[in-house]
């Protein structure tokens, strides 16, 4: 019988290193591909999941099995990467910068209806998104990695998050806005160009 | 209210939507939102512009995990190896050439036959608390205790192999008496322990200890010759078992 994570993790508490061990084996690649979702390099997913598991063994006892395994290993590794596009954005190196600059205003001129929505967002690549996603405001990013990546329902990252339902909906709401905006204001740029 | 002219800022129903796009509604509040998209643009047009950000998620999703696969090859190699026995069969079925699976079709149906044909001919038997399992090509060695009897098959209990013994040996010292009384002065004398039928030549033969130490069935014997120097004094006791039954080709080495 496969054991589930929060069992793992319990005799992981319990002081079984191998049992740690099976929790990385299983999460690895997806943290991982988080990562690289967020900051489209593969040396900096490695480094960002290793450092993922290397702080959720130092902190495994504070775990109490409030949320999920997944969960829990996730906001970890979402806010090393934030930690890192900030560090990035201070030595004006990251290439969300150049993302980030396009601020609500420039969005907002885009209008709904003289933009061809559909084709646009069809056209947008991996890069883009990861562009657009990563110029989101964290409490945003947040809940559509969690519901994109993890593919949690409303209510688990309510649950996660602590926040009302129709906070959760109304924030995803507003990610989709404005990433929609973002995708089709690079897709009439490329357009342009 | 007239839902057409609704935007999606004004429309009250972007967590339905979302609820919708994300398949996470009820049937019921499904089909109360299909009913509403026909009526406000703004959602229906919404709905669109966001089922294709999603699309647009799904190929940077795909992107990152194809790169996180290429980045663990380890892992993935072991994701492959432990899948089932019954998957990796279904997958040689699927992927081998017609050739190859009919040949191993024919293979397994060989195997599990020649399997069968083993379990139908093997011998199973109880042997003091233990089972012996033997097929029909090999007899099972056993041990002095009696045996339980296979319904198919008889079996001898130790005394009754000890009869047979000391009958053999019996005829086998009276025909040797008969060709002694014919001109040789070999005398030979033989004791049965627990039968005692024969009277032992108290100055020529002794008896071994084994029927103290296992009972009245479990005997030895001790034949000797007195002729000369009793240099063909044999002793055959223990020679075989551990239970001290000897070997009926032994005994029959010493009477004849």
């Amino acid at each position: 019988m496969v054991m589930t994570d929060e069992q793992i993790v319990a005799r992981a508490q319990a002081g079984d290193r191998e049992a740690f061990g099976e929790i990385v084996r299983r999460w690895q690649r997806r943290i991982f591909a988080l990562a690289y979702g967020m900051l489209g390099s593969a040396e900096e997913a490695n480094d960002v999941a290793q450092e993922t598991f290397f702080s959720a063994y130092r902190n495994l006892q504070s775990f109490r099995g409030e949320a999920k395994v997944s969960s829990w290993l996730h906001r970890i590794a979402v806010n090393q990467c934030i930690t890192r596009q900030r560090r990035q954005k201070v030595r004006r190196e990251s290439p969300l910068d150049a993302e980030t600059v396009l601020g609500e205003t420039q969005i907002a001129s885009v209008t709904h209806a003289e933009s061809p929505a559909r084709h646009a967002e069809g056209r947008a690549c991996a890069k883009d998104v990861r562009q657009a996603v990563g110029s989101l405001p964290p409490e945003l990013r947040q809940i559509v990695l969690m519901k994109e990546f993890e593919e949690m329902t409303f209510q688990e990252i309510a649950d996660a998050l602590e926040l009302p339902l129709s906070t959760v909906k109304t924030r995803l709401y507003t990610a989709l806005k404005q990433l929609r905006m973002k995708l089709e204001k690079h897709a009439a740029t490329e357009t342009v160009e | 209210m007239n839902h057409s002219m609704n935007t999606p800022r004004d429309c009250e129903r972007s967590e339905d939507l979302l609820a919708y796009l994300y398949r996470e509604a009820t049937a019921s509040e499904r089909k109360s939102f299909e009913q509403h998209l026909t009526q406000c643009s703004a959602c229906r047009e919404e709905h669109v512009a966001f089922g294709g950000v999603r699309e647009a998620f799904a190929g940077w999703r795909d992107e990152s995990f194809r790169e996180a696969a290429s980045f663990y090859p380890f892992t993935e190699k072991q994701r492959i190896e432990k899948r089932s026995a019954l998957v990796a069969v279904r997958e040689f079925f699927r992927l081998a050439p017609v050739w190859l699976q009919a040949s191993g079709a024919i293979a397994a149906l060989v195997v599990c036959a020649l399997a069968a044909s083993a379990l139908v001919n093997a011998d199973a038997r109880r042997e003091q608390n233990r089972i012996a399992f033997s097929t029909s090509s090999r007899e099972p060695q056993r041990d002095a205790a009696p045996t339980v009897d296979a319904p198919s098959q008889k079996h001898y209990t130790q005394q009754e192999v000890d009869e047979l013994i000391a009958d053999r040996v019996q005829r086998g010292i009276e025909t040797y008496r008969e060709q002694a009384a014919r001109g040789s002065a070999t005398t030979i004398v033989a004791k049965d322990a627990d039968r005692k039928s024969s009277a032992p030549d108290s100055a020529a033969s002794s008896v071994s200890t084994d029927a103290k130490e296992n009972g009245a069935r479990r005997r030895s014997r001790t034949t000797t010759t007195p002729v000369g120097a009793r240099e063909r004094q044999t002793t055959v006791a223990r020679r075989s078992n551990d239970d001290g039954v000897p070997r009926l080709s032994d005994l029959l080495d010493v009477v004849n």
